[in-house]
């Protein structure tokens, strides 16, 4: 269910948001646009099939603990 | 880039529901318990001289946001490298708000349902408000702050019955470093977070003046924060306060008057909705902007989709569950202060230097020609 709401919800973008303007884009623009837009498309799938996708925290909190030894 | 700047009063509109966002449901830092409004006022305090350095950069390229500022300070390159910097500080603190927004949602109103559509219903919601502008932003937040203070006042007479104000007592029972400690942390969170508005806005109109605009912002906003800490403790008490993860919600819910006015928790959840919007929009507008300056769009407006949904996919990746997100403050005390601190004070320090040297040029011209 949360899947096809996934699904359904980038449907709509593409439609609302891209196909309404975007087809007299510069290529740059399109390039970014579709680029973040699958990034997240692949993010929230995973997100909305259970599958864990790594955050960035753990990245941050290993940053900041080695700039700060003291918080370990 | 679209030049996009707010007038005094929206302005401080903006800033004012941005500080007390989050706190309108999780309540303030209670590390210091009873004084925790001490906590706030130093916090203030502290902030201050940060607001000012932020107002001066403001003064001193005004009608540019933080992203045109660091090209004309830093050149091409180091102008991109602190976008990539501040554009990421956006997007994840965008992800982190929308994720304590469901969370709350999710634990106190509608426990059975998935997290992933209240992200997406909410992220409808701010790109809609995103896409609509600064000046749209500004306008509904000077409404808007009505609304809330209306809330947070009425909350603060219905509970009246409900507080023992003994609680506040023993004044001073912590150390100062327990108050100082804790005022840190509010500076941090919330109060510097407002420097994603310098990324989101391109400024105020020229005629304006931003110190008395980040003043008039930190006074209501620290008197905001005190009310609802002050109530708060009051009526729940200090144990249950730093128990509660959502303490302003449990507060209002005992409201209860005269067995007719009662279950008031709704209009805590409305304030939590208003704020939490105009947070998400600030901090989305600011990713959008930082992208499309990083790619040289010169419409963010085209890029607040995409990077929307990559904010509510962050958002599903950022932490687990609400325990981790509040482990996880004593880290983003360290990690947002080359965000909110660091980089606005190279950039105004640059700025000083670079508009000196400029007008040290000129009237060396001047003089050379008379």
């Amino acid at each position: 269910m949360v899947t096809a709401i996934v699904i359904i919800l980038y449907v709509i973008v593409i439609l609302l948001d891209f196909m309404a303007s975007g087809g007299s884009w510069p290529m740059k623009e399109r390039v970014v646009y579709w680029a973040v837009l699958a990034l997240s498309f692949s993010g929230m799938l995973m997100a909305s099939l259970g599958i864990q996708v790594p955050g960035p925290s753990g990245v941050i909190r290993n940053i900041v603990e080695f700039i700060v030894p003291g918080l370990k | 880039m679209e030049k996009e700047t707010l007038k005094l009063r929206p302005a401080v509109c903006v800033k004012v529901i941005y500080l007390f966002g989050s706190s309108a449901t999780m309540g303030v830092n209670f590390i210091a318990e009873q004084d925790a409004w001490m906590s706030i006022l130093l916090a203030a305090i502290f902030t201050f001289p940060i607001f000012m350095i932020y107002a001066r950069i403001m003064r001193l390229l005004p009608g540019k946001n933080l992203f045109e500022i660091f090209e004309v300070l830093f050149g091409k390159i180091g102008g991109k490298v602190l976008t990539v910097l501040m554009g990421w500080y956006a997007l994840h603190l965008c992800g982190m708000i929308l994720l304590d927004f469901t969370d709350f949602i999710r634990i106190c109103i509608m426990p059975e349902t998935p997290q992933l559509p209240i992200m997406i219903g909410i992220f409808l919601v701010i790109a809609y408000m995103a896409k609509s502008g600064v000046g749209t932003m500004g306008k509904w937040s000077t409404f808007m702050i009505i609304v809330t203070i209306l809330i947070i006042a009425s909350t603060v007479l219905l509970s009246i019955n409900k507080m023992d104000f003994s609680r506040m007592m023993p004044i001073f029972s912590h150390s100062p470093a327990t108050i100082a400690a804790s005022a840190v942390q509010l500076v941090v969170f919330p109060y510097l977070e407002v420097v994603t508005i310098l990324c989101a806005t391109g400024g105020m109109e020229r005629e304006d003046n931003p110190y008395k605009m980040y003043t008039y912002a930190l006074l209501a906003g620290t008197a905001v924060l005190v009310t609802i800490c002050l109530r708060n403790l009051f009526v729940l008490g200090p144990t249950v306060v730093d128990r509660e993860y959502f303490p302003s919600f449990i507060a209002v819910k005992i409201i209860n008057v005269g067995e007719i006015v009662s279950r008031l928790e709704g209009l805590i959840a409305m304030n939590f909705i208003i704020a939490a919007v105009l947070k998400l929009t600030v901090c989305l507008m600011g990713a959008a902007k930082g992208m499309s300056h990083l790619f040289g769009i010169a419409d963010y407006k085209k890029l607040v989709m995409p990077v929307g949904l990559l904010a509510v996919m962050i958002s599903t990746a950022v932490f687990q569950s609400i325990m981790e997100m509040r482990n996880f403050l004593p880290i983003y005390e360290y990690y947002s202060i080359p965000f909110q601190i660091v980089i606005p004070v190279i950039a105004w320090i640059t700025a000083e230097v670079k508009l000196r040297r400029t007008k040290n040029s000129l009237l060396s011209a001047g003089t050379e020609n008379t």
